[in-house]
């Protein structure tokens, strides 16, 4: 048997885990999981939820004191990853664009201020169709920007809300066009209840669940142990991995755990902080960092937003689904791309008035009522396709966290360019609102955004001197280390980035099968 | 003893009957807060702030506290003229049931805050002024979950007010879907409304 040791137990860690354990009998798998046990789906807990107004999920999210964050208020750890069984996709929104071709070559558009991937678009576009498959995506299988290829979505698209007919005219005078948006919803489970973050049905995909589908499928050929968070990886020679070490929280003992693959699964920011940890004489800087490029090219999305009232709202539109439905991709296209593109959709969390808390703040119900009529807002959210600056970069920080990983050290400013993309982008959006005859337009743009769509840590090159991982996502001049992260995006393009990251994970799995 | 002042807005506003907010002084009514209702809860100056107290002891709620509840929620149907509740308070008993029989356990919250309404009740002048004084009278107060008012506030009618709104209040005001309110699949005709 094959020991392969799995760091992290997210969606990545899931799907590559899944694709090897379905493709290589041989193997046998490990997983370490450094928070605790999540439980997805739970009633009690979702029905807490709707009665107190707190997530279950919260409890999961980084504590303010685990990382000194130097910032002009562009990243956060806190809200944006989940810490513990299943990761972040426990409470993510299940949103999943592909990235477009052009995204796959801004080193042609940016020259030496960014790189193309090691891959390419058109060799990417059948493991789009199976990640979409894999978290099971409602979409439009008719569009074809970006090409499809005949790929067919498992689940047809959702259907546009009504409250969506306030821009889609607009949309279509502007000549930008709109579209389905991609999510990842069950169409058998979703019961339309609003509460997506912590849903009760599990019909959003969700590592935790499907995790705990793969240890009864695969019972005895793979293991997953939590709380065991990874300090760093032993090499037994300069290219060779020998296993990793492993913290007890509880004892503060450390143990090592041998292995045939190491595949390093724990998000943009854990996956980088442990490469940096694991230093040796042949890698005094970390693993993989013979370029200087570990931890450096941090870039994350920021946003741009505007909001407008719907006049004379008789019909009382208000959002109808926990989800978007509604996207546009005009912005995000290559003409665009030397500004930095923007994906930008009718975002669903503000469209409607909070009736329960207006009444327990004391607001007759014929207040309400006038608020429901003239000032309901929709909203327009932009993700800014963000570019490498130096400077913005993530290390360690002295200490350890709840957990017992090293403190997290993050360096982020928002770049004098991106920040003109994202105020022209948002004047892009109030032009959409003006010409939907909305009013009262505000701007609710801000840089501040958080760690779960951070990227390019680890970023993959075909040459070792300019990267971390190889097209392969093996940690250059290794030869059984992998990464499986965001971090290895050399770029983060316009969207989600999960769809791109589960494609890329089952690529993984295929090439270490065949290996 | 401590005062809150409840005025006709706030009788307004909480949906009571305009005759009965009639009665209340243009200048509003200073009601009284008992030292009790002031009292940390159960007398236990450590009741944590963020889990309901003794979240850990489970059981059933008695027939008098139950019952103190369910006309808590039939006042505030009424009130707010809710829509589509007509079972709510019939169906109360197995929710609360779900929230005491496992941890967290609000069984200690439910206890002590069926206790406030009963002597509310008993005290003010009519139950609309006695469900307006659990509703609203300990908001301003600074640290709400030192008090067994503010902690029945907190973790017991806000939330039944939540709970009824995302079950199907929210038809009150014309919406047909709502955060929390399980409908039927997507897929499904009307199960929203479509562009």
């Amino acid at each position: 048997m094959s020991q392969v040791l799995v760091v992290g137990s997210g969606v990545a860690a899931v799907a590559v885990s899944r694709r090897l354990l379905a493709s290589d009998p041989t193997v046998q798998i490990t997983l370490l999981e450094a928070g605790g046990d999540f439980i997805a789906a739970d009633y009690r807990q979702w029905l807490d939820m709707i009665m107190s107004g707190v997530s279950p999920t919260r409890a999961y999210n980084d504590p303010v004191k685990d990382a000194d964050i130097n910032t002009d208020g562009g990243m956060q750890l806190r809200g944006g990853r989940m810490l513990a069984k299943g990761g972040t996709t426990g409470h993510w929104g299940g949103w999943c664009p592909r990235l477009k071709p052009e995204d796959f070559a801004l080193g042609e558009v940016k020259g030496d201020r960014a790189l193309n991937w090691a891959i390419n678009y058109a060799d990417f576009i059948d493991y789009y169709t199976q990640a979409e498959i894999f978290l099971n995506v409602c979409g439009d299988s008719t569009l074809t920007n970006p090409p499809r290829n005949q790929g067919q979505y498992p689940f047809a698209a959702t259907g546009y809300s009504a409250i969506d007919g306030v821009i889609m005219p607009a949309l279509e005078r502007l000549g930008y066009g709109y579209e389905a948006m991609p999510v990842s919803r069950h169409p058998e489970k979703c019961r339309t209840t609003g509460t997506c973050v912590y849903c009760p049905f599990d019909a959003k995909y969700t590592a935790v669940s499907d995790l705990d589908r793969l240890l009864l499928e695969y019972a005895g050929r793979i293991e997953l142990r939590l709380q065991s968070p990874v300090l760093a990886i032993t090499m037994a020679s300069p290219k060779q991995a020998a296993g990793v070490e492993v913290l007890n929280p509880q004892t503060g003992a450390k143990q090592f755990i041998a292995a045939d693959k190491i595949i390093v699964a724990a998000g943009t920011i854990e996956s980088t902080k442990l490469l940096l940890a694991s230093v040796s004489e042949r890698w005094p800087n970390g693993l993989g960092n013979q370029g200087g490029h570990l931890g450096k090219h941090l870039v994350t999305h920021p946003f741009a937003i505007a909001t407008g009232e719907i006049p004379n709202n008789q019909q009382r539109l208000a959002d109808e689904l926990g989800f978007p439905t509604l996207a546009c991709r005009h912005f995000d296209s290559p003409e665009y791309q030397e500004l930095g593109k923007m994906y930008f959709l009718r975002y669903n969390q503000v469209s409607g008035i909070n009736y329960d808390k207006r009444l327990l703040d004391g607001v007759s119900p014929a207040a309400i009522d006038d608020e429901v009529l003239n000032h309901s807002r929709v909203e327009l959210r932009g993700m800014i396709e963000a570019f490498d600056e130096p400077g913005n970069e993530v290390g360690l920080a002295p200490g350890t966290t709840a957990l017992g990983l090293p403190r997290t050290k993050i360096q982020h400013r928002e770049p004098e360019a991106t920040l003109r993309a994202r105020k022209q982008h948002h004047q892009h959006l109030v032009g959409v609102l003006k010409e939907a005859g909305l009013k009262n337009i505000e701007d609710r743009s801000f840089w501040g955004n958080r760690v779960d769509h951070a990227t390019s840590t680890c970023r993959m090159s075909v040459d070792a001197a300019d990267g971390v991982v190889d097209g392969n996502l093996r940690v250059h001049d290794t030869d059984n280390l992998y990464l499986c992260s965001n971090a290895v995006f050399p770029n983060c393009g316009a969207v989600n980035p999960t769809l791109t990251l589960v494609g890329l994970a089952l690529r993984l799995g295929n090439h270490l099968a065949s290996a | 003893m401590p005062t809150a002042k409840i005025t006709r807005r706030l009788l307004i506003s909480a949906g009571v009957a305009a005759g009965v907010a009639a009665l209340i002084p243009l200048s509003g009514l200073l009601v009284s807060l008992p030292e009790e209702d002031l009292a940390p809860i159960a007398g236990d100056k450590n009741a944590p702030a963020n889990q309901p107290y003794r979240a850990e002891q489970t059981g059933s709620l008695d027939g008098s506290a139950v019952s103190q509840l369910q006309d808590f929620c039939r006042w505030a149907i009424a009130a707010w003229a809710l829509p589509g509740l007509d079972d709510y308070a019939a169906q109360l008993p197995a929710l609360l049931e779900l929230k005491t029989q496992q941890a967290p356990s609000y069984l200690a919250e439910y206890q002590s805050a069926a206790a406030l309404l009963m002597a509310a009740r008993a005290r003010e002048k009519s139950d609309d002024q006695a469900y307006t004084y659990a509703l609203f009278a300990g908001r301003d107060l600074k640290n709400s979950n030192a008090t067994r008012l503010g902690r029945a506030e907190r973790w017991v009618f806000n939330e039944l007010v939540r709970h009824m709104i995302k079950t199907g209040g929210f038809r009150r005001f014309g919406s047909q879907n709502y955060d929390g309110f399980i409908n039927v699949a997507f897929t499904e005709a009307g199960a929203f409304r479509r562009s």
